[in-house]
C-alpha cells in the first residue's frame, strides 16, 4: 500500500512519546486523520476494511522495521528501543540456552519442577539479565520468584531475584515495577529491617515519578498508589527510629497530596500551611516567621508612629500654699518626646505575644490595624509553634 | 421457550470465559466453516486478535474510566469438551475480550489496573443456560442474539441523551465529568445541557403549550451554540433565554403556535443560516426590528457577496441552452422577471 510508509513514519514518531499502541487504534485514527479515500466509505465498510489491512501492515512491520517496532501479541506495538541489547544477546543466547526445553520450564507449575529445573531457572535469568536480554531475562526471573515464593525459599534468595526482576522491568520499560518494590519492602518488613524497607518504597516513588506522564497515565489509580507508597515509606522511616527522614517523606506526601488538588480553598490552605510550618513538621521555620513578623512590625510602626506613655492630654495638679487650693493646667501632649527604634521593636514584641502593658499604645490609623493583625497572628504563631515543637520532637 | 431450559446465576473468573469462535460478530464472510467445542480454547488467541479490531479500545478505556459496570450480564454455556470448567460466552464476547485484554495487558505490565477491576475480574456475575439438549441451548442461543443485535436497543434521540446529561448536571457533576462519563468533550455536554434548558423554556411557554417536539430541540440547539448569539439572545443559564424580544423572535420563527400560525424554520439547515445572518450586524438589526427568515432573502457577509453572486447568475444566463427549458423553468424565470422589474423600478 502507498500509504504504509507514511504511517509506519507516523507510528515511529508516536512510539518516540508512548512506550507501546493499540495497533488496530492506530491505524484507524491514521487512515481517518490522512486518508480521503478512508474517510469517504460509509462506517461499515471502514471496518471491514481495517480487519484485512491490519494484518498486511503488522506483517509489513515486522518484515522491514523489526529493528524499530517489536510486535507484540494482540496488535501491541512497541518501541524496540528498550531491546536494543537484546539484539545483541539475541545471536549468543542460543549457545547459552536450550531454547525450547528451557521455555517449557517456564510453563510448568512450580509442584513438578525438580531442585535442578529449579537452579537452571535461576541461572538462565542471570545469564539473559548479564547478556541485556530483559525481555527472556524477566520471564525467567519472574517464574523463579513464583516458585520462590510458593515453596517458601531463603528471603535472600527472594530479595536478589526480585533485584533482577526490578532491573529488567526497568530496562523494558514496563509500569508495573512498583509491586516488586514493595513485594521487596515487605520482605524487609518481616525481618525488621524497616530501614532497607523506608528506602525501597521510597525508590518505587521515585522512579514513579520520573515517568513520563503518558507513562503515569497507563497506571490507574497513579495518585493513590503514590500517595499509599508515600505513607507506607514514612512508617517504616518511623519504625526504623530515623524521625527525619520520616518527617521529610511525611513533607513530601503533603505537598505532592497539594499540587494534585483542584485549584480551590483546600488547596490554599495547604498551601499556606507548607509556608508557615512545612506541613507541621518544622518549628524553626514557625519561630522564623514569628521573628520576620515582629522585626517588620516594628518597622511599621516606626513610620506610622506610637503614642509614648503619657503621651495623651493630662492634668497636672498642684495645691497652693495659700488657699489649699488645687489647680490643675492641662498639659499638652509630650509629641516633641522622642520614641527610639528600640521601643518599637519592644512595643512590636508587646503586641506580638499579646502582653498589652499598654505604656506604648498605637496612634489611630495604620498603627492600630497592625497592631491588631499582629496581635492575632502572634495567637496564631505562638499555637502553631508550640504544636509543631511537641509534633517534631516528642516521637 | 421450552420448560428444560434453566437460567441459572454464576460467578466465573475471566480465565474461565472462552470466546466463541462461532459467534456471529466474526462472520466477515458466509462461508466460515463452525468450529466444534473441542478447538474452542486453541482457537482463543486468534479470536482475541479478530475481536481487537472491532474497536475494543472504546470499550477498555470506558471500563477503565467508569469500572466493568454489570448493566447487562455476559451470557454463557458450558464447554463440554474441557477438562476444568470453562465458558463459552454466548453474548458478551466484546466486553469479554475487553476485560481479557485489560487483564492481559496488566500481567504484561504495559498498563496498571485498580484493585477494585482486578477483584471484579475474579467473580464476574454471568448468566449460565442450563439446558437437557444442545439443540435447545442452542436455539436461545440464536434467539438471544436476535433480539440483541438485529433489533437491538434503539438508540436515544439527541433530546433524550440532553435530559440525562442536564439531570446529570443537577447533581452537581462538572462537564469535564460528565463528559469523561459519557465519552463527549465537555463543550459538547454543556450546549446540549444548553439546549435542553432551552427546550424546556419553550415547552413551558403559554403560547406554544402541546406544540413542542423533540425536533424543537435540534433547532433550538443552533441557537444556543455560538457564544456571540448566545449574548444577543441574552442567554443566561438560570434564566435561559431572558431577551423576551428574541424569545419571540425565535419561538415564532421554529414553533406553531396555539393559534396555528406557521413556522418558517422547520430544519436544522434554515436554523443554522438565521443563527448566521443574527451574527452579521447588518441582518441583526433587521432581525430585532421584526423581519422574518423568509424576508431577509440571501444571507451574504458582505455586499461584494451579492454582486458576485449575480455575476454568477449572468454566467449561467450567457450559457443557458434553449433546448434544455422545461415547462416549469419558464414558469420560474418568469417569476424571476416580475422580481427583476421590481426591484429596478424601485431604483428608479
Amino acid at each position: 500500500m502507498d500509504w504504509f510508509y507514511l504511517a509506519k513514519d507516523e507510528l515511529l514518531a508516536q512510539l518516540e512519546e508512548n512506550s507501546w499502541l493499540d495497533g488496530a487504534t492506530f491505524i484507524r485514527e491514521y487512515l481517518l486523520k490522512n486518508n480521503e479515500d478512508f474517510t469517504s466509505l460509509p462506517e461499515e465498510e471502514q471496518d471491514i476494511y481495517l480487519i484485512d489491512i491490519l494484518d498486511v501492515f503488522e506483517n509489513y512491520l515486522t518484515a522491514d522495521f523489526s529493528e524499530f517496532v517489536r510486535v507484540g501479541k494482540r496488535y501491541r506495538w512497541f518501541n524496540s528501543k528498550h531491546d536494543t541489547k537484546t539484539k545483541e544477546a539475541e545471536t549468543n543466547r542460543e549457545v547459552v540456552l536450550d531454547d525450547d526445553s528451557d521455555r517449557e520450564l517456564l510453563t510448568r507449575k512450580a509442584e513438578l519442577l525438580n531442585s535442578e529445573e529449579v537452579a537452571s531457572i535461576l541461572s538462565s535469568a542471570k545469564l539473559l539479565c548479564n547478556k541485556g536480554d530483559y525481555l527472556g531475562g524477566f520471564d525467567f526471573a519472574l517464574k523463579y520468584y513464583s516458585v520462590a515464593k510458593k515453596m517458601q525459599y531463603l528471603d535472600a534468595d527472594k530479595l536478589n531475584v526480585l533485584s533482577m526482576i526490578i532491573d529488567s522491568s526497568l530496562e523494558l520499560g514496563r509500569v508495573d515495577f512498583h509491586k516488586f518494590y514493595c513485594d521487596k519492602a515487605e520482605i524487609y518488613i518481616k525481618n525488621y529491617n524497616h530501614e532497607n524497607a523506608a528506602v525501597e518504597y521510597d525508590t518505587a516513588i521515585k522512579k514513579l515519578l520520573e515517568l513520563e506522564t503518558r507513562q503515569q497515565n497507563l497506571i490507574s489509580d497513579f495518585k493513590n498508589i503514590i500517595r499509599e507508597l508515600y505513607r507506607k515509606c514514612r512508617i517504616q522511616y518511623e519504625n526504623a527510629g530515623d524521625d527525619d527522614s520520616a518527617s521529610e517523606i511525611y513533607v513530601k506526601e503533603n505537598k505532592y497530596t497539594q499540587k494534585s488538588l483542584n485549584r480551590g480553598m483546600k488547596k490554599s490552605l495547604m498551601y499556606l500551611f507548607w509556608l508557615m510550618a512545612r506541613y507541621g513538621e518544622s518549628p524553626l521555620r514557625v519561630a522564623g516567621w514569628a521573628i520576620f513578623l515582629i522585626f517588620a512590625c516594628s518597622l511599621i510602626y516606626t513610620l506610622a508612629g506610637i503614642n509614648p506613655p503619657g503621651g495623651d492630654d493630662g492634668f497636672k495638679c498642684l495645691t497652693t500654699s495659700a488657699s489649699h487650693e488645687l489647680i490643675c493646667t492641662v498639659i499638652e501632649p509630650q509629641k516633641m518626646l522622642k520614641v527610639s527604634y528600640w521601643s518599637h521593636l519592644y512595643y512590636s514584641v508587646v503586641t506580638f505575644t499579646t502582653l498589652g502593658y499598654g505604656d506604648f499604645a498605637p496612634q489611630e490609623g495604620v498603627s492600630r490595624f497592625v497592631s491588631a493583625f499582629q496581635a492575632l497572628m502572634g495567637l496564631i504563631l505562638t499555637s502553631l509553634f508550640l504544636a509543631t515543637f511537641i509534633k517534631k520532637y516528642s516521637r | 421457550m421450552s420448560v428444560s431450559l434453566r437460567l441459572d446465576n454464576i460467578q466465573v473468573s475471566i480465565d474461565q470465559l472462552m470466546l466463541d469462535p462461532n459467534n456471529y460478530r466474526l462472520a466477515y464472510d458466509s462461508e466460515s466453516e463452525s468450529q466444534s467445542d473441542a478447538d474452542v480454547i486453541e482457537l482463543q488467541d486468534h479470536i482475541r486478535r479478530q475481536l481487537e479490531k472491532e474497536k475494543l479500545s472504546e470499550l477498555r478505556d470506558s471500563i477503565l474510566e467508569n469500572g466493568f459496570l454489570e448493566v447487562d450480564r455476559i451470557v454463557v454455556r458450558d464447554l463440554k469438551e474441557t477438562s476444568d470448567r470453562k465458558y463459552l460466552v454466548v453474548e458478551g464476547n466484546r466486553r469479554t475480550a475487553a476485560l481479557k485484554s485489560l487483564k492481559d495487558d496488566h500481567d504484561d505490565g504495559i498498563l496498571v489496573l485498580k484493585e477494585e477491576l482486578l477483584t471484579k475480574l475474579l467473580s464476574i456475575n454471568v448468566v449460565l443456560i442450563n439446558g437437557t439438549n444442545a439443540a435447545e441451548v442452542k436455539n436461545y442461543e440464536n434467539t438471544l442474539m436476535g433480539i440483541r443485535h438485529v433489533s437491538g436497543p434503539k438508540k436515544w434521540t439527541g433530546m433524550q441523551s440532553a435530559k440525562l446529561i442536564c439531570s446529570l448536571f443537577e447533581q452537581n457533576k462538572t462537564a469535564t465529568q460528565i463528559g469523561s462519563l459519557l465519552g463527549i468533550s465537555a463543550i459538547e455536554a454543556n450546549r446540549r445541557r444548553r439546549g435542553f434548558l432551552a427546550y424546556s423554556q419553550l415547552a413551558k411557554h403559554p403560547k406554544y403549550i402541546g406544540q413542542v417536539k423533540n425536533k424543537h430541540y435540534t433547532l433550538l440547539l443552533e441557537f444556543i451554540s455560538k457564544s456571540t448569539i448566545r449574548e444577543i439572545i441574552g442567554w443566561k443559564d438560570d434564566k435561559q433565554i431572558s431577551s423576551k424580544r428574541y424569545q419571540k423572535i425565535i419561538y415564532s420563527h421554529i414553533a406553531e403556535d396555539i393559534e396555528g400560525n406557521k413556522p418558517q424554520i422547520t430544519n436544522p439547515t434554515q436554523a443554522r443560516e438565521f443563527v448566521r445572518a443574527m451574527g452579521i450586524p447588518r441582518y441583526e438589526s433587521k432581525i430585532a426590528m421584526g423581519t422574518t427568515y423568509e424576508e431577509l432573502g440571501p444571507i451574504s457577509e458582505n455586499t461584494e457577496d451579492i454582486d458576485s453572486e449575480l455575476k454568477r447568475i449572468n454566467i449561467f444566463f450567457n450559457k443557458l441552452d434553449r433546448d434544455l427549458l422545461s415547462h416549469s423553468s419558464y414558469s420560474t424565470l418568469k417569476k424571476i422577471r416580475v422580481k427583476i422589474d421590481n426591484l429596478l423600478s424601485e431604483a428608479g
